[in-house]
């Protein structure tokens, strides 16, 4: 298949943190009237691949809720996310090799775009976890459940580390374009907070030793982190649209079909292995709890 | 004066670099393998520590 | 519940008079911040700019001591249990305890507010009035979710570290927009900027008051 050559054809807005926080389908070029586009990995006129990530991450986000259920759990003993942390480790193996290479230049950015290839994935993942574990501690406030207790422990320390991981990345993705390694726009502010508000419900969990108290507690922070998130963002927001100081530097330009397949590609692999390290860190969890509190179960679990 | 002179000669020199630059940015290879391999480095070390924890664990 | 509410505020603020000690310390504190900041500045130009926004650094610092002494007071002598098995709605303890905090950290503001104009040499141009509001929304936004986390931390170990980690990433709207909301007073306002500041600092404050309040009394069920 021959390289797709670098085009100066039109192409949607690759502004995808910010289609993120809006929804999709993001704004831009669109050809025709198809709401999603009517492009995407699997061709012409088919479900936006877009579509395709929000369903799988539906998908997941059941799969977690629905392993939190002690029914459940006795049900599934097998460990259901070794085949897929495999498949991930695989995507994300092809993924870069797609991104260094087979992808074309970005016309702004040169080279330096493909660091985008996981730069983006790690921010939706990122927004995911967190998104988890706010849903997870309400769930928790409402039911009780320590199985919801542990997942949202393990959301909270996954989306951690892929949020510690988008902020370098983002750095190192700021320094050639924009000449800076950090600044104070919305997106990098708020970004920055919603880390420390969830690096806090960690501390938290970490020096409560009663089970009982550190559940309610750090679900409380995590609620608390979790509406937080969208409220600075808008504050944030609007004082830099106030201020007018520094106007909003949109991350790269545009992108083409031949790029966006394969961010698509890379965000199934981020998507797999996150699932892979939520799944394993819950188990962790887990057993802790069951050690801190041993219950008489009929038979051996996970 | 010597001030403007020294201004104008730094003005002239901007003039010329900024007239040089294509409009895009040219290499910055070291940037995209460092992010890369920072991915992979945090991705690694967390499945590190994920299996380190699950045998203590056992 | 009205009526607890102001029991406790009262019992709140009768425990503040008689260790009035306790508030001018956290004021010491941030007229200790604001001085520091004074210092290491070293381009003394610029402080008229910071102005607005190290007053509220020093309030959102000292307020985290306030908070903890709050709580401090009733873990010393052992006075928590009692304030559980009281016949009192924990809302209307977790509104008296608000309020008070509000109120020593309303205090401290004011006292605070002459001496930051003196020292960084800030002009207000706007109306005082403004600068009024702006305090008493602001200190409402800081005492709310600290004396939720204020609950927690006190009990837990590691609390000087815990409540800043917890509490200032939350707060961040809020100090956002006090500190720039006061600096449009001092500055002027040109673009009539002030009443979204304070608009978004009322979102805030209505916001964190009603889920702390509502999250308050799941935690004294511990």
């Amino acid at each position: 298949m021959p390289r797709p050559v670098r085009s100066p054809a039109l192409s949607v807005e690759f502004d995808l943190v910010r289609r993120l926080q809006i929804g999709w389908p993001a704004s831009g070029v669109r050809r025709g009237c198809r709401p999603c586009d009517g492009y995407g990995p699997l061709g012409r006129c088919s479900i936006d691949g877009s579509q395709i990530t929000n369903i799988v991450a539906l998908l997941g986000l059941g799969f977690l809720l629905a392993s939190a259920a002690p029914q459940f759990r006795r049900a599934l003993p097998f460990a259901w996310e070794h085949p897929l942390g495999l498949a991930g480790l695989v995507l994300l193996v092809v993924g870069n090799w797609l991104g260094l290479y087979y992808a074309p230049q970005e016309r702004f950015m040169g080279d330096v775009g493909r660091i985008l290839y996981v730069h983006v994935p790690a921010a939706w993942l990122t927004m995911v976890c967190f998104t988890l574990a706010f849903l997870f501690a309400l769930g928790f406030m409402f039911t009780n459940r320590r199985g919801l207790d542990s997942a949202m422990e393990a959301a909270s320390e996954v989306g951690v580390m892929e949020g510690a991981l988008l902020l370098l990345l983002g750095a190192i993705f700021a320094r050639p374009t924009w000449g800076v390694w950090w600044s104070w726009d919305p997106r990098l502010t708020s970004s920055a907070v919603m880390m420390l508000s969830f690096v806090g419900v960690l501390l938290l969990r970490g020096v409560v030793q009663d089970f009982d108290r550190r559940a309610t507690w750090s679900s409380i922070a995590a609620i608390f982190a979790g509406v937080n998130v969208p409220v600075t963002y808008y504050s944030v927001k609007w004082w830099r649209s106030m201020h007018q100081v520094q106007s909003e530097t949109v991350a790269g330009s545009t992108i083409d079909d031949g790029m966006r397949w394969v961010l698509y590609f890379n965000t199934y692999a981020f998507l797999f292995l996150t699932v892979w390290f939520l799944a394993r860190r819950w188990r962790i969890a887990e057993t802790r709890a069951q050690a801190a509190m041993p219950e008489p179960l009929p038979q051996a679990t996970t | 004066m010597p001030e403007a002179t020294e201004m104008t000669a730094e003005a002239a020199h901007m003039i010329t670099v900024f007239a040089q630059q294509s409009g895009s940015v040219a290499g910055g290879w070291e940037y995209v393998w460092g992010a890369y391999v920072a991915t992979w480095l945090f991705f690694g070390g967390y499945a590190v520590t994920l299996w380190t924890r699950s045998r203590e664990e056992l | 519940m009205l009526r607890q509410t102001l029991h406790m505020l009262g019992k709140e603020m009768l425990t503040e008079w008689r260790q009035r000690a306790r508030i001018s310390g956290v004021f010491w504190f941030a007229f200790a911040i604001v001085l520091m900041v004074a210092f290491a500045t070293p381009n003394s130009a610029v402080l008229p700019q910071v102005a607005g926004g190290t007053l509220w650094l020093g309030l959102l610092l000292a307020s985290t001591r306030s908070l903890d002494q709050s709580y401090a007071v009733e873990l010393e002598h052992g006075a928590m249990e009692g304030l559980m098995l009281w016949p009192v709605d924990p809302i209307a303890i977790y509104y008296g305890k608000a309020l008070a905090n509000t109120l020593v950290l309303v205090l401290v503001a004011f006292a605070l507010l002459p001496l930051v104009i003196a020292i960084f040499d800030a002009p207000v141009v706007g109306n005082p009035l403004n600068l009024i509001v702006i305090v008493l929304l602001g200190c409402m936004a800081l005492a709310a979710p600290g004396t939720l986390y204020g609950l927690i931390t006190s009990q837990a170990r590691g609390s000087s570290v815990l409540l800043p980690l917890l509490l200032f990433p939350l707060v961040v709207p809020a100090v956002l927009a006090a500190a720039n909301a006061t600096t449009k007073v001092f500055e002027g306002d040109p673009m009539e900027q002030v009443p979204s500041w304070l608009a978004l600092l009322t979102a805030f404050d209505i916001i964190f008051w009603s889920l702390s309040g509502i999250a308050y009394g799941k935690l004294l069920e511990d």
